[in-house]
């Protein structure tokens, strides 16, 4: 099953979204700091999951 | 019909979210000022030792003799002295670029955080000193960003208080080695530190492009923010200048103030910069700081709010390392960063008013 174009260029910022939630969440993690980690944490996980439902759930062929 | 309109939500999304980088990534200020704005003829300050007697002595009690002593790494105590006879024998240097190259590997190697090299600016001595040399090679040592957080714990502050002000011996022995390394080519040298300086450090360091004059009157660099101690070497030995850099840290100062609202003497002025000494900066009240931290007899209460409040103090990683960058970018973007910066809960202002007046 072959996906649009415009599908490859969501999960690409997706994927995008994901190493940056890495990156930043990784960091603060290592610095020892409680609430840049859960603000961050919050942050990037409201943002994954919104994009995420609309990748997968939202455009689901009816 | 659904199809089409989650092809307009992905689209519309993703527009965002690269257009989003593209604008951060953008070098939009082209006219960034890194360096100092002058105008007219500078105030040269007096010598340190001046200021010292004249803000905290007779009681001051600091490093008074010609010598330096440090643990070696067997646990001896090495006595360096602060002046010695240059060689007379002065080996030629033909390539100033290669030897630049090697002054800063060597001190990097010795522990260094950030090394730069600038031609010594004479405006930038201690009125009255009779230095001629050339260049200056300066080099900053970070503290660890552990000592510049605000404890509430006092055991924690106090350690990270006293272990800050060690860590201006640890520069120090790096530009004496320096020092002593070049005297043994044949050429003049003299380190400068602490109360030792004969130089005005932070604008010798800023003509270094090691960093820019932050709001809180300290050198604030991209790496480690306000928390370098810095050291110079100045010498006629023939070395290959840097230059002063943009980094976006003066302009973000300009609409950033939370230094000035944490600092508990008031000393750090809030509003756009003002003409100090022939300098366009943020002239800092010197006396209300030292009346605030120094208690006479060699005891002072912990003090660090101007480097902890401030958003530039931070680990070096690459999270911030890409903060940085993006600074020195756009003022959208130090804006964003600043208010990102509030959001996580950095630079978190403790209340570090003794609870009661030391005897």
């Amino acid at each position: 099953m072959s996906i649009a174009w415009y599908e490859w260029l969501g999960w690409l910022v997706e994927a995008l979204l994901l190493v940056l939630a890495l990156l930043v969440i990784g960091s603060t993690i290592s610095e020892g700091e409680m609430r840049p980690t859960v603000v961050s944490a919050a942050m990037f996980g409201a943002i994954i999951g919104l994009w995420t439902w609309i990748m997968v759930r939202y455009g689901k062929q009816e | 019909m659904k199809q089409k309109k989650r092809k307009i939500v992905i689209l519309a999304g993703s527009f965002l979210f690269f257009g989003f980088w593209i604008v951060a990534l953008l070098p939009i200020d082209d006219g960034l000022q890194g360096s100092y704005q002058i105008s007219g003829d500078i105030e040269q300050p007096h010598n340190p030792k001046d200021l010292f007697s004249t803000l905290m002595a007779p009681e001051y009690s600091g490093p008074k003799d010609k010598t330096f002593a440090f643990q070696g790494i067997c646990n001896e105590t090495i006595t360096v002295q602060l002046q010695a006879p240059v060689n007379p024998i002065k080996t030629v240097v033909t390539d100033a670029a290669s030897q630049s190259a090697q002054v800063k590997e060597m001190v990097k190697s010795m522990g260094a955080d950030l090394v730069g090299i600038c031609k010594l600016d004479p405006r930038w001595k201690f009125r009255g000193v009779p230095l001629s040399h050339q260049y200056a090679v300066v080099i900053a040592e970070a503290l660890p960003y552990r000592f510049c957080k605000e404890y509430e714990d006092d055991l924690k502050a106090m350690i990270s208080t006293r272990a800050a002000l060690d860590f201006y011996k640890a520069g120090g022995r790096i530009a004496l080695f320096l020092a002593q390394s070049i005297w043994e080519l044949g050429y003049p040298a003299r380190a400068h530190y602490e109360s030792w300086s004969q130089v005005m450090t932070i604008p010798v360091a800023i003509d270094a492009g090691i960093g820019e004059l932050g709001r809180n009157g300290l050198l604030i660099t991209p790496q480690f923010g306000p928390r370098c101690r810095i050291s110079v070497v100045t010498t006629d030995l023939p070395l290959e200048p840097d230059k002063p850099k943009s980094m976006g840290i003066r302009a973000s100062c300009e609409i950033c103030d939370k230094c000035a609202l944490a600092c508990p003497a008031r000393a750090i002025p809030r509003g756009g910069e003002a003409l100090s000494g022939g300098v366009s900066k943020w002239p800092i009240d010197v006396k209300k700081c030292f009346n605030y931290w120094y208690k006479g007899e060699n005891s002072w209460v912990r003090c660090l709010t101007c480097m902890t409040s401030c958003p530039w103090n931070k680990p070096d990683n690459v999270l911030h390392r890409l903060g940085s960058f993006l600074a020195s970018r756009s003022s959208f973007n130090r804006w964003l960063l600043i208010k990102t910066d509030d959001l996580m809960g950095y630079g978190r202002c403790v209340d570090t008013l003794p609870k009661e007046a030391p005897q």
